[in-house]
């Protein structure tokens, strides 16, 4: 390991002991209103953001999560090069899609670009203003095209999108390349275990989006040809074959023994529960990842898990500040954090 | 007598014709109790439906709308946006009018369906759909409701009319009748008495 890889790793060790702990976050999930958690987080390192929210409000307690999760983010960009740096950047690219995906939607909804808020992650390639002011779809989408990674989407999802105006279409696709880029990146670390590991992970993740995308045309009719199309490659335990026969089964049974290995998360989306599943999935994440941390101390895996778990608890205070927001019942909000 | 809006003239040719005027009344009034019975049963189905639709559409409503707060939770605003404006301004309907018993009531039809197939990502299609089979059951629901609203109006209209007709305009015009009658009577009787009168004074001056 070079002397680069232990400062990241030192690094990541860093952010890990600064996350709030579970007990903390159950003891937030209890706040009673916004003031609570915007109290309660002021011993973190979220004060700094919350100190300068001019009007308490969910969005606004929300950006501020934001901001420390791309902080934390960018402060391990920083600290190496090369392919480690490379695979964050990467890593962090899905919140860069989900504020292009908010452009578009917004773009189709003839929304305008006042109106659209953007926190920009500082890893993009595209600028957001170009975005915004292009004046329809297509100039949009030729302007993404011109921009990595953005290039590397096919010509037939984007041919379909322009037609369709199908945002399901080109969240799959962005999906798609960023995870095609981060098998990439993969294969080109030192280590076999690290390797072994990361591909585990991110594969297991595939196989969740695709079991989501799969199971639509049992339940809600979708497409089946459509769907083939939007399969994401490079799952852990489902290979793209098993997924493209799933497309077209009808029966539950069937579809839950072709999609071994997920059976509660499959069964819990069968049962029209997709939130559940989608917490679960996440808890089953975050469980196998914690399960690998002991025997891979000190790897770029701790890297790996340090994004994992800070995106896990930006999704957790989201969850808890839009709860308290619409009055979640606190018992079911507690339960529902992926790091309870 | 306060038959409103009527000059009385208490000549048989007026009697023939308020006689007639009854029996229309009467008629007007027959037909009158039969569409205020057939509204108080209209109305008491409708009734009867809404309270059981409305009560599981509300119930529903409640369910969705809870599990929802969950999802947005869960999933955070940004994707639920980006979906969100998807569907904006894509849905049509028009509001027809159809008759019941000469009542002009709405009835929605529906122009143009959000085109939610194939289209909406990860547990946001799960709330979609459910959201657009609630749009729809709430579109039946307020149909309901205004339709019992326009029947209940015309009901009390009609009920007000039967009532007016039963317990006031036709008694007095029967009362009225009969009042034109006994005139005519007594007016017959004194003509009779009068013609009597001078008959014997005829025949007293013939005898002469």
């Amino acid at each position: 390991m070079s002397r680069i890889d232990e400062y990241l790793v030192i690094k990541a060790h860093g952010i890990i002991s600064r996350l709030i702990p579970v007990q903390s976050l159950i003891q937030i999930a209890y706040s009673k209103e916004l003031r609570d958690i915007a109290s309660l987080l002021m011993m973190t390192e979220y004060r700094s953001y919350i100190d300068k929210i001019e009007k308490l409000t969910a969005s606004a307690l929300n950006a501020s999560f934001k901001r420390v999760m791309i902080n934390r983010f960018q402060s391990l960009i920083h600290a190496c090069s090369g392919i480690d740096r490379e695979f964050i950047i990467e890593y962090l690219r899905i919140l860069e899609f989900e504020n292009v995906l908010k452009i578009v939607g917004e773009k189709i909804g003839s929304r305008s670009s006042e109106e659209i808020n953007i926190i920009p992650v500082g890893v993009e390639s595209i600028n957001y203003d170009e975005l915004l002011e292009s004046r329809d779809i297509e100039q949009l989408i030729r302007i993404l095209r011109m921009h990595d990674p953005y290039s590397e989407m096919r010509d037939e999802i984007v041919r379909r999108f322009i037609e369709d105006r199908n945002l399901l279409l080109l969240e799959y696709e962005f999906y798609r390349v960023r995870y095609n880029r981060l098998l990439r990146l993969i294969s080109n670390f030192a280590f076999m275990e690290v390797r072994d590991l990361l591909r585990k992970f991110i594969g297991m993740e595939i196989d969740i989006l695709n079991i989501y995308a799969v199971t639509g045309p049992m339940l809600y009719d979708f497409s089946p040809e459509l769907i083939r199309l939007i399969i994401i490659p490079g799952g852990y335990l489902l290979s793209e074959d098993k997924l493209a026969k799933v497309v077209y089964l009808r029966r539950k049974s069937e579809i839950i023994n072709m999609l071994k290995g997920y059976e509660d998360i499959v069964r819990l989306i069968i049962d029209k529960r997709e939130t559940e599943a989608y917490l679960l999935a996440q808890r089953k994440l975050r469980k196998e990842i914690m399960s690998e941390r002991i025997l891979n101390y000190a790897t770029f895996f701790d890297v790996f898990m340090c994004l994992k778990l800070v995106e896990f608890e930006y999704r957790d205070l989201t969850q808890i500040v839009y709860g308290v927001e619409y009055d979640i019942p606190r018992d079911i909000l507690q339960k529902n954090l992926i790091n309870y | 007598m306060s038959v409103t809006g009527m000059r009385v003239i208490p000549t048989k040719g007026f009697l023939l014709d308020l006689k007639r005027r009854v029996k229309i009344i009467k008629e007007g009034y027959r037909l009158l109790s039969m569409k205020r019975d057939e509204l108080t049963a209209k109305l008491t189905a409708f009734l009867e439906q809404l309270k059981a639709t409305r009560k599981e559409v509300m119930e529903r409503a409640e369910m969705i709308v809870m599990r929802f707060r969950g999802t947005f939770a869960a999933v955070g605003s940004e994707r639920i946006q980006s979906y969100a404006s998807l569907s904006r301004g894509i849905f049509e309907a028009n509001v027809l009018p159809i008759s019941i018993m000469g009542i002009i009531i709405p009835m929605v039809k529906i122009l143009k369906e959000i085109d939610i197939k194939d289209k909406f990502g990860p547990i946001i299609r799960e709330h979609v759909y459910e959201l657009r089979e609630l749009l729809q059951d709430l579109i039946k629901v307020s149909e309901l409701e205004m339709k019992i609203e326009i029947i209940a109006s015309d009901l009390e209209r009609t009920n007000r009319i039967v009532n007016a007709l039963e317990k006031i305009i036709i008694p007095e015009m029967e009362a009225l009748a009969k009042y034109i009658e006994e005139r005519i009577e007594e007016d017959d009787l004194e003509d009779f008495i009068r013609i009597k009168l001078i008959r014997n004074i005829i025949v007293k001056r013939r005898g002469e």
